[in-house]
């Protein structure tokens, strides 16, 4: 059975590591459940043409890119926070709740700033734990050059959070 | 080593990837050059900071309650419903409820009293139920307004069509 014949078993299979993924970058429940919507919706549409021969890169890339946007949508729009739910699924990182707002607003701000395969090697090592071998795997390069990005993005990451966030 | 073997260690150690071979080279280098000492902590210090981005925690039972929720198996499940909400809709069901009775007492003839007159069907059969295929590969856009795609489908499936 490919991921193609069985698009809700390729739902079951990633759309907790999806939510994660958005989650992370957007801190609210209800924008993460917005983009697990939009990119298996995503997802099916590919899947039409030709599925994806890794879809775990494949979801990882789409997820962090449909965030940023939403990030920056949400950053123009004049908006109350109803704070139901988010801030209860959140793990106590040790920082007041608006502080991680803030943080997470640069954290995001910082990577879109970086490429594409810069993102999704840096969320890949830091988020994802993965091995820079698994890495390239995923992403059809080679280890060297995924180290270069990593190199890369890390250097782009500091010099944006520099002084606010990382103790330079 | 020089500066630029280091470089090349870098992201091996700051991926926590770096081979016990070159740990010893590594750190005599990292104890001679102040630059590249300096890069070093400063990239951990990077890490780090990405790194206190909470996570979210309760995704299965998020992901179950919200998103998966046209495809379970079995009955539907429901949604959390906020106490407001439900004293609202405790409060019109007992106002449609008189005003029904009013109607029949008026009419003069309605029989409510047959407990089978009224069914109240609660979810989609499994027969009927669609697939996460068949929903997704259908014309459903997104409602900006509703934030789930549970809602959604529920909307494009109504279990009284």
């Amino acid at each position: 059975m490919t991921v193609k014949d069985a698009p809700a078993e390729c739902f079951e299979q990633y759309s907790r590591q999806v939510y994660v993924w958005a989650y992370r970058f957007l801190g609210r429940h209800h924008d993460a459940l917005d983009v697990v919507q939009d990119v298996f919706l995503r997802w099916n549409t590919q899947c039409a043409d030709a599925a994806p021969d890794r879809p775990y890169g494949w979801l990882r890339r789409v997820t962090i890119n449909r965030a940023l946007d939403l990030c920056k949508a949400r950053r123009r729009e004049v908006e109350v926070d109803d704070f139901s739910g988010a801030g209860q699924e959140t793990v106590a990182s040790g920082r007041d709740p608006l502080d991680v707002d803030a943080l997470r607003e640069d954290i995001v701000a910082a990577l879109d700033a970086l490429s594409d395969a810069q993102r999704s090697v840096l969320v890949a090592k830091v988020y994802d734990g993965l091995t820079f071998a698994r890495i390239a795997s995923e992403l059809d390069l080679a280890v060297s050059t995924v180290k270069t990005h990593y190199l890369r993005a890390i250097r782009a990451t500091r010099g944006r959070l520099h002084g606010r966030w990382v103790d330079l | 080593m020089n500066c630029d073997k280091f470089e090349m260690l870098l992201a091996d150690a700051i991926g926590e990837e770096l081979a016990d071979t070159d740990r010893a080279t590594f750190e005599g280098h990292l104890a001679l050059c102040e630059k590249c000492r300096e890069e070093y902590r400063t990239a951990i210090a990077t890490v780090r900071t990405l790194r206190t981005l909470p996570s979210a925690t309760r995704v299965s039972s998020a992901i179950d309650r919200d998103v998966a929720l046209p495809f379970a198996s079995g009955a539907v499940k429901t949604r959390y419903v906020r106490p407001w909400v439900r004293v609202m809709r405790y409060a019109a069901s007992v106002l449609l409820a008189f005003t029904a009775g009013y109607g029949a007492h008026g009419l003069g003839g309605a029989d409510f009293s047959s407990p089978s007159t009224v069914v109240f069907q609660t979810g989609v059969g499994a027969a009927e139920r669609p697939t996460f295929g068949k929903a997704l590969a259908g014309n459903f856009r997104r409602d900006r307004g509703r934030s789930d795609l549970a809602r959604g489908l529920i909307a494009m499936f109504p279990s009284n069509p």
